[in-house]
């Protein structure tokens, strides 16, 4: 699960951002922007993008701070933003193509924050998650690292729950193909019983 | 028969699925391989590194909020942009104070004899196909671009309130009514974007608009 809905920030940091302190919004910016900015990498992957979506993200938060009323978790109020205008870039056509235009360099992008020690498998991942239509891996990452349920992701989607678990099983099928290229080879045998 | 992805990531989730499928699981080779290799993936996903965001950016944020959010007042389209965002705007504000709601009949209840919203989301996802359909200019003007700015916020916030609808205890009725709203402020929306499309001398097909 994303540590997002983990992050606390002060009712007196919001109160000073709302009056416009802009060390409460900077405080606001370094509390949030790292967990918004990885969730819009990993919606839209194109680091050019995501970077002027965060922008407008933090732009739009700090300008209707006083839309947040206190109902619920402040860091899940921006996600829900953050969401919604990731997927609103995903619906623009204009922007869409702009997806494909650097696909190599996508494919060899790593996450600023990796050690030297991470698991072979993490580049692997990330490679293949990258390689998802842009719908099923922004389904994938909803429902199995934010935590999103099916009927909020075809809320989010303007479509049917069906089509939420279809997309995730897509992308589920498409991430074993591209990490595990042999598995259509498995047939159905029993399994080894413990007993 | 094999179980499904979507059975078997039901099953990973604890979601309710049939005796069988999880019978099925427990005694196919394939089947259980598959099941461990989804609970692996979703843990791999979740353990995934952060990005860190480019050191500019909060920098290029400060600047964005200390300049004045421009007014929609000279451009072409823009004064129609303010109309219809006024219009919205009002029907936002009489509906989160009440006064939109409409009256229900004595012993009816408060859930609506039809439910509008499945037409209401199917409008709005009309609209918002219409809106895919149209070509950004290659310049935009600075009011125009505000003023569709200004609408996708709300409406971003409207697909906020809705995204939470379940959570925030909404009833049918208040989902109906922020459903009115989408689609109002789609089709405010719609109608810029043509004024902005007329504005550059591009053809327009002529595409009906009404409400439901």
């Amino acid at each position: 699960m994303s540590h997002f809905l983990d992050i606390q920030v002060p009712e007196a940091v919001l109160d000073g951002a709302r009056a416009g302190d802009s060390a409460a919004r900077a405080q606001i910016f370094m509390a949030l922007s790292k967990p918004v900015y990885t969730l819009i990498r990993r919606l839209v992957v194109r680091p050019a993008v995501a970077e002027e979506l965060l922008q407008d993200v933090f732009v739009d938060i700090l300008r209707n701070l006083s839309l947040y009323r206190g109902e619920g978790s402040f860091a899940g109020w921006v996600r829900s933003i953050a969401v919604s205008k990731a997927l609103m870039h995903l619906r623009s056509p204009w922007h869409r193509r702009l997806l494909f235009e650097d696909a190599e360099g996508l494919l060899a992008s790593q996450p600023a924050d990796s050690s030297e020690g991470a698991h072979e498998w993490h580049g692997d991942l990330e490679r293949a998650l990258n390689e998802l239509p842009a719908v099923a891996r922004s389904i994938v990452w909803l429902h199995d690292v934010e935590g999103y349920k099916h009927a909020e992701i075809a809320q989010l989607f303007g479509q049917s729950v069906s089509f939420s678990k279809s997309q995730l099983a897509r992308a589920h099928e498409l991430l074993r193909h591209l990490l595990e290229p042999q598995t259509g080879v498995l047939t159905c045998t029993p399994a080894p019983r413990n007993s | 028969m094999h179980a499904g992805t979507k059975e078997l990531i039901d099953l990973r989730d604890g979601a309710p699925v049939a005796a069988r499928v999880i019978r099925h699981s427990a005694e196919c080779e394939r089947c259980s391989t598959a099941l461990t290799h989804l609970a692996q993936t979703q843990l791999q996903l979740r353990q995934l590194a952060g990005f860190q965001p480019p050191q500019r950016a909060w920098l290029a944020i400060e600047q964005r909020l200390q300049q004045p959010q421009p007014m929609p007042a000279r451009a072409v389209g823009a004064g129609l942009a303010a109309t219809l965002i006024g219009a919205a705007l009002l029907s936002m504000l009489l509906w989160s104070s009440g006064q939109w709601r409409t009256p229900q009949p004595a012993g009816s209840g408060a859930t609506p004899a039809v439910d509008t919203v499945p037409l209401l989301v199917a409008r709005s996802q009309q609209i918002e196909a219409l809106l895919r359909g149209l070509p950004r200019p290659a310049v935009e003007r600075a009011a125009t671009s505000a003023a569709i700015d200004e609408l996708q916020t709300r409406i971003q916030v409207l697909d906020v309130q809705l995204s939470s609808a379940q959570e925030a205890g909404l009833d049918r009725t208040e989902a109906q009514q922020l459903w009115t709203m989408r689609v109002q402020l789609l089709n405010s929306l719609l109608s810029v974007r043509y004024a902005e499309q007329t504005a550059h001398g591009d053809f327009l097909p002529v595409i009906a608009t009404g409400d439901i």
